[in-house]
């Protein structure tokens, strides 16, 4: 792929995650890689509607070094760690998705329960340490956890999926979110004791009468 | 923004936010800053048919009602809000995972990174009541002190921006910091982030990042 096509597959991508509720305005960040030695990230900062091809950065993978007034994502560290880890890897997605994000605010590590999604993604998703936003702390023991894995969860923070191409990343961080929601909804229904259908409502009355204030 | 662009703005918003569940019939008011008045939906406004004329005016410095239009049973905290920060918008959102926080009463600490950044060091429950008391108002005030959102006890919480677009931001990122408070509560329980690092992230974001969306061209 050579560089203008792969910022058109990020553009693409960007507005694709704002889209399906993955991202909401200008949180998480979008790669693809171009060669062996760079790849292109979004933006740092800027909302996914406006961005055009002009607005993608090209990074260094090595020493994260670029040639653009428009600076990119302060977590180029994380994708450049993951690129030089997995060099199969082509597409890496970092979300702030709802549901992943709370199982990576209780630092779980979530178990993949059928083939399928073994098969992409692995037979778990790992907690990555926290680490605050930003630093090569996160990316490193962020890119550990992809280690036979294509998806991590970095606490408190959200969750990173990688693919062969961006169209795999974009699909596990959809699975992972449907999976993070299942996590939750089981977990509340051993706990109450709940078995009928999962009813969002209910929990939050269990929540109310077990851990409000008042309580 | 003059006020006939304000009212324009305001009930332009208006519906979207309906659409996206941040306001509900009956509860909840959005209004904007306009020089010396704010525009603040009108109390039992339909927010799905928000026209300019519909919206109601008030005085910042005295809280008094200009023109004929009710305005929100709220509008004295907006007013108050306007005059101690200086944000230009707000909402009052009652989404439901900010709701039920607010109905248990628990301050919410930040178990996200977007949350200390966006939010601030934490969201805390004040008092509140459907016409707010000067004693309350003062209280909410307090505990929103640093931060751009509060929780207001039973009726969702009250979030703040420099446009309606920024408190928008801010009801998403408090709902999903309220949604990973109660739901981690069923996964052993959540971690928060402390105490030091989450005020560094919000220091770091309202001086730096916050503004990007426009330096970064």
């Amino acid at each position: 792929m050579n560089e203008l096509e792969a910022k058109q597959v990020v553009c693409d991508a960007g507005r694709r995650l704002l889209k399906e509720g993955l991202v909401a305005r200008t949180w998480g960040n979008i790669s693809a890689r171009v060669d062996g030695n760079t790849f292109v990230i979004t933006p740092s900062g800027r909302t996914y509607e406006e961005l055009t091809t002009d607005d993608i950065v090209t990074v260094t993978i090595e020493d994260l070094a670029y040639d653009s007034h428009i600076k990119p994502s302060s977590e180029k560290g994380l994708h450049a760690e993951i690129y030089k880890l997995r060099p199969e890897v082509n597409a890496v997605v970092h979300t702030h998705q709802m549901n992943a994000s709370t199982v990576a605010a209780a630092r779980e590590d979530v178990p993949t329960v059928d083939k399928e999604t073994e098969a992409l993604i692995g037979s778990s998703v790992r907690v990555a340490d926290y680490a605050l936003p930003g630093t090569s702390k996160l990316a490193k023991k962020t890119a550990e956890c992809l280690t036979d894995r294509n998806a991590a969860l970095m606490a408190n923070h959200g969750a990173v999926c990688v693919g062969p191409d961006m169209d795999t990343a974009f699909t596990i961080s959809t699975i992972l979110e449907r999976m993070c929601e299942q996590y939750i909804q089981s977990r509340y229904m051993m706990m109450a004791h709940d078995s009928g259908p999962f009813d969002t409502t209910r929990m939050h009355r269990y929540y109310l009468a077990q851990f409000g204030r008042g309580a | 923004m003059n006020t006939d662009n304000a009212r324009k703005y305001v009930s332009e918003w208006s519906p979207l936010m309906y659409e996206k569940g941040i306001i509900k019939e009956d509860i909840g008011s959005i209004s904007a800053r306009s020089d010396e008045v704010m525009l603040i939906t009108p109390d039992g406004c339909s927010f799905k048919k928000c026209k300019p004329e519909d919206l109601a005016v008030v005085r910042i410095d005295s809280g008094e009602v200009i023109g004929q239009v009710k305005p929100a049973a709220d509008y004295r905290l907006h007013a108050a809000l306007y005059r101690k920060k200086k944000c230009n918008a707000a909402i009052h959102t009652n989404l439901p995972n900010i709701t039920t926080a607010s109905r248990a009463g628990n301050t919410v600490y930040p178990m996200l990174d977007d949350m200390a950044q966006i939010v601030g060091t934490s969201a805390k429950v004040a008092d509140y009541s459907y016409y707010p008391s000067d004693n309350q108002i003062k209280k909410i005030l307090k505990a929103l002190h640093w931060r751009s959102g509060v929780l207001l006890s039973g009726q969702g919480a009250l979030c703040c921006g420099s446009d309606i677009d920024d408190a928008y931001a801010v009801c998403q990122v408090l709902e999903k910091g309220c949604k990973s408070f109660i739901e981690t509560a069923f996964l052993g329980g959540g971690y928060t982030i402390n105490k030091i690092e989450t005020a560094l992230m919000r220091f770091v974001y309202v001086m730096k990042y916050s503004k990007a969306s426009s330096t970064n061209k």
